[in-house]
């Protein structure tokens, strides 16, 4: 079915406040039905250029529904979307100029060389100077004189990597890029990420490796069931979740001494210890102990698991 | 589903439903309109038949050895138990090859091989069991379509249909199994289906040229065609041959001996033969091919677009060259001051010869290519393949028109291969052709197969999902093709007549054929293209 809503720049750009041009990716309440399947639901999405935006979701959470509406290769129920101020119905032929893209899974042409395959995506994209495409086989090891169909799965997902980054785009959308990588060949990735954004790059990436995306991405997403759950700095999603906190005083302190304070849970005292279980801004804690007799604490960060995790597990 | 056997057959089960049906139908269409057309008793049929007898003697290319053809039987044998077996064993090859390499390309037995916990010989006896199967529902539906077909006139050997059908489906196991045993030793799907059905086609003509020409009797000896017709068993004479009829069911359980035997043996996902060394850097002419969407779809329809050219071409080739003898034969039968002469006056030209035993199959086989085409397209989607070229900076209307100019470009070049080998014949043997006729019946072949092709693009783009389009599309050829066939015997109306495209090609050998018909479908196809583009504009891309 066709988009029901026709674009009008105009419209499109009263409809909203901020400028979707200032956006590398913006959508406005973007929604994709499959009959009684579920798509994305009400999608409102802005990442900022020169972001390393992370996608988390679980499988059928709607990520790879989000990124193919972005690509112009299914068409929105209802919603807009844009690319670098760009609508992606109208300009997507100019969009796809300016984008890298890695599907997380993907087919080529069986029969062709990796040299082939990369030669004939460097023509659809009129890429004249192939040096970078010949640096990343390299860097990434790979054999361009075998046949598609020979390559391990490892080895497609360079063809695919390479692909995607040889003709240095302005946004790269990477869905599971290091989906059969080696752990080498993943470190290699994350440094053409952290290249391609040192060069202002935005980088779009989705991915179920938590430990990834906390180690390239400024800015997370979580989607959960077809809809936008969270958007935040991946340090601020860290740290508002709750954590444990042990306090050690030079005597015994009573639990009740904290029990004012909104952002605290769980106090319990052992000895001179409390341990308790703090959400958001530590200072407000750490002022009232200090007039305690504070002597040492320790706390342990949730990691992005956990805090990706609390959004699928109701709070006990 | 409890076994490997079992989800052989049912991975198979729809297309051996259909062949069989398909099968059965085309024996009841044959005859009922023998019957209509030549009487419900042999001494009507024998007053028709046998003053024909000696053209079918002639034209022995696509028939078998006119035997017995007053009785209904011995007349479904001359006619269609010669094309039958290279029916059932193209089934065959496509179905055994798809169970043993194509489940390996698909990466698919490496798995069941670890699940199964059996030897590798346990497992492909069940495979070679799936085809067994599959091939005796073909079986069971063609015979139980013929024994309903010919069951209320008299004289027909019902009672042997059993010895009939076995005699086609042992050929098509043994052309099955020896595609397993290719499966094995090459490491591709397609090329060991091609091997096969090569050898298998080169044999078959073997065999009618050597039952045709004295000169080449004695090669007949080298093909499993001429154990198969050795016996005839829905013929009045018929005297059963032991030897012949259990040639291929042994033949059969060598191959799969063979095939067995390597598969036990050898590395899983390679074929035995060595693959060729990849080249590592490119060649001028990879930058050539690979330089833009139009050059590298052209690329990937060249070889199919020449091989259909040769063989569409070997075929008109053999009309040809057959046309001055076939009409020296009619002329021999029916001299022109003769009352019959004057009946078949028209067909004893070679422009009339080649209407009839060229361009009534031409327009089919290249409705077929288009077919073929079509499917090529849509491949491109399910695979996932459009999806990677669909994220680069061309349109979808720009990359669905250059597939379609392309696939129009390759059928145009089949055309022409096919050109270039009838006007090759016809100087070569001297047959006195209306060179102008034979071009405009090569040409008008053209738009009827681009009808087909924007056709099944249009489907493929409005459908939601590509994979329903063949079968219907080849269901509306075939429609399309039973229309023209039967038009005359059942006095079909016109407006009918208009919906085939078989009919709208007309008969371009003849003065009274108009160019209209082709220049409609070529508008057609020009329509359908539109209807393609602004289907494939709004629909969600699969994603293979």
């Amino acid at each position: 079915m066709p988009s029901p809503i026709i674009s009008f720049r105009s419209e499109w750009d009263l409809l909203n406040n901020e400028s979707m041009s200032d956006f590398a990716i913006f959508t406005d309440q973007l929604t994709k039905t499959y009959g009684r399947a579920r798509g994305i639901q009400n999608v409102d999405l802005r990442v900022d250029v020169g972001d390393v935006f992370g996608f988390l979701g679980p499988n059928g959470a709607g990520k790879t529904t989000t990124i193919r509406l972005l690509l112009d290769h299914i068409r929105p129920t209802s919603g807009r979307a844009s690319i670098l101020g760009l609508d992606c119905r109208r300009d997507s032929v100019a969009i796809h100029r300016l984008i890298g893209y890695l599907p997380s899974e993907f087919a080529l042409w069986d029969d062709l060389t990796g040299a082939q395959t990369l030669e004939y995506f460097a023509n659809l994209r009129s890429l004249a100077d192939r040096s970078f495409m010949l640096d990343l086989a390299k860097r990434f090891d790979l054999d361009l004189s075998r046949r598609f169909r020979e390559y391990s799965r490892g080895n497609k997902q360079k063809v695919g990597i390479i692909q995607a980054f040889m003709h240095r785009p302005k946004l790269l959308i990477l869905d599971e890029p290091t989906s059969g990588l080696d752990p080498f060949n993943q470190q290699e990735f994350h440094r053409l990420v952290t290249e391609a954004r040192a060069a202002s790059a935005t980088i779009f990436l989705s991915s179920h490796l938590f430990g990834e995306v906390e180690r390239v991405c400024t800015r997370v997403g979580i989607v959960r069931a077809g809809e936008l759950v969270r958007v935040a700095q991946l340090a601020e999603l860290v740290t508002e979740r709750a954590r444990t906190l042990e306090l050690t005083f030079n005597a015994a302190v009573a639990p009740s001494v904290f029990a004012d304070l909104a952002n605290i849970q769980n106090v319990q005292a052992h000895g001179n210890v409390i341990v308790l279980t703090l959400r958001g801004e530590l200072g407000p804690t750490l002022q009232r102990a200090s007039g305690y007799g504070l002597t040492n604490v320790v706390t342990q960060e949730p990691t992005l698991e956990e805090a990706f995790m609390a959004y699928y597990t109701p709070e006990p | 589903m409890n076994s490997i056997f079992a989800k052989s057959f049912r991975d198979q089960r729809r297309g051996a439903v259909l062949l069989g049906l398909g099968l059965a139908f085309m024996l009841a269409v044959t005859i009922i309109g023998y019957v209509v057309q030549f009487g419900a008793t042999p001494a009507e049929r024998a007053i028709g038949l046998q003053a024909l007898l000696p053209i079918m003697e002639s034209v022995r290319l696509l028939a078998a050895e006119p035997l017995d053809i007053t009785t209904i039987g011995g007349f479904v044998t001359w006619r269609l138990f010669n094309l039958i077996p290279l029916f059932t064993g193209i089934f065959a090859i496509g179905v055994a090859t798809r169970l043993t390499r194509g489940e390996e390309e698909a990466r698919i037995s490496e798995m069941v091989v670890v699940a199964a916990s059996q030897s590798r010989t346990q497992i492909l006896l069940q495979l070679w069991l799936g085809l067994v199967t599959v091939l005796a529902v073909v079986g069971a539906l063609m015979g139980f379509g013929l024994w309903l077909s010919a069951r209320p006139f008299e004289g027909f050997a019902w009672n042997q249909i059993g010895l009939a059908v076995t005699n086609i489906m042992w050929h098509a196991l043994m052309w099955g199994s020896l595609a397993m045993v290719f499966a094995q030793v090459l490491s591709r799907r397609r090329h060991a289906v091609a091997v096969t059905l090569i050898l298998m086609v080169v044999l078959w003509f073997v065999y009618n040229l050597s039952v045709t020409l004295p000169q080449l009797h004695n090669l007949g000896a080298f093909t499993p065609f001429t154990a198969y017709a050795a016996n005839r068993p829905l013929t009045a004479d018929f005297v059963f041959k032991p030897f012949p009829y259990l040639l291929a069911p042994a033949l059969s359980v060598l191959f799969v001996g063979v095939a067995a035997v390597l598969y036990s043996r050898r590395d899983l996902g390679i074929g035995m033969l060595p693959a060729p060394r990849n080249r590592a850097a490119l060649t001028h002419s990879d930058a050539f091919w690979l330089g833009s969407l139009f050059r590298k779809t052209l690329r990937d329809t060249l070889v199919s677009a020449l091989s259909w050219g040769v063989g569409m071409g070997l075929f008109g080739a053999l009309v040809v060259g057959l046309s001055n003898t076939v009409i020296e034969t009619m002329q021999n039968l029916f001299p022109p001051d003769s009352p019959l002469g004057h009946l078949f006056g028209g067909s004893l030209s070679p422009n009339a010869f080649l209407g009839l035993a060229l361009f009534s199959f031409l327009p089919v086989l290249m409705a077929v290519y288009a077919i073929t085409s079509v499917a090529r397209w849509l491949s491109e989607e399910t695979s996932g393949r459009l999806e990677m070229v669909m994220s680069t900076p061309h349109a979808r209307t720009e990359l669905l028109a250059q597939h379609l100019l392309v696939l129009g470009v390759g059928m145009g070049l089949s055309v022409c291969v096919t050109g270039v080998f009838v006007f090759g014949t016809a100087a070569r043997f001297g047959v006195a052709l209306d060179y102008g006729y034979v071009l405009r019946g090569l040409v008008a072949t053209w738009p009827l197969a681009g009808l087909v092709l924007t056709g099944g693009a249009a489907m493929g783009a409005w459908f939601k999902r590509p994979g329903a389009v063949i079968p219907i599309l080849a269901a509306l050829v075939g429609g399309a093709f039973l229309i023209n066939l039967l038009s005359e015997l059942l006095m079909l109306p016109q407006v009918l007549l208009w919906t085939s495209i078989f009919y709208v090609y007309g008969r371009p050998m003849n003065d009274a054929w108009s160019a209209v018909g082709t220049l409609v479908m070529l508008a057609l196809a020009a329509l359908f293209g539109v209807v393609a583009a602004a289907g494939f504009e709004q629909r969600d891309l699969q994603r293979g």
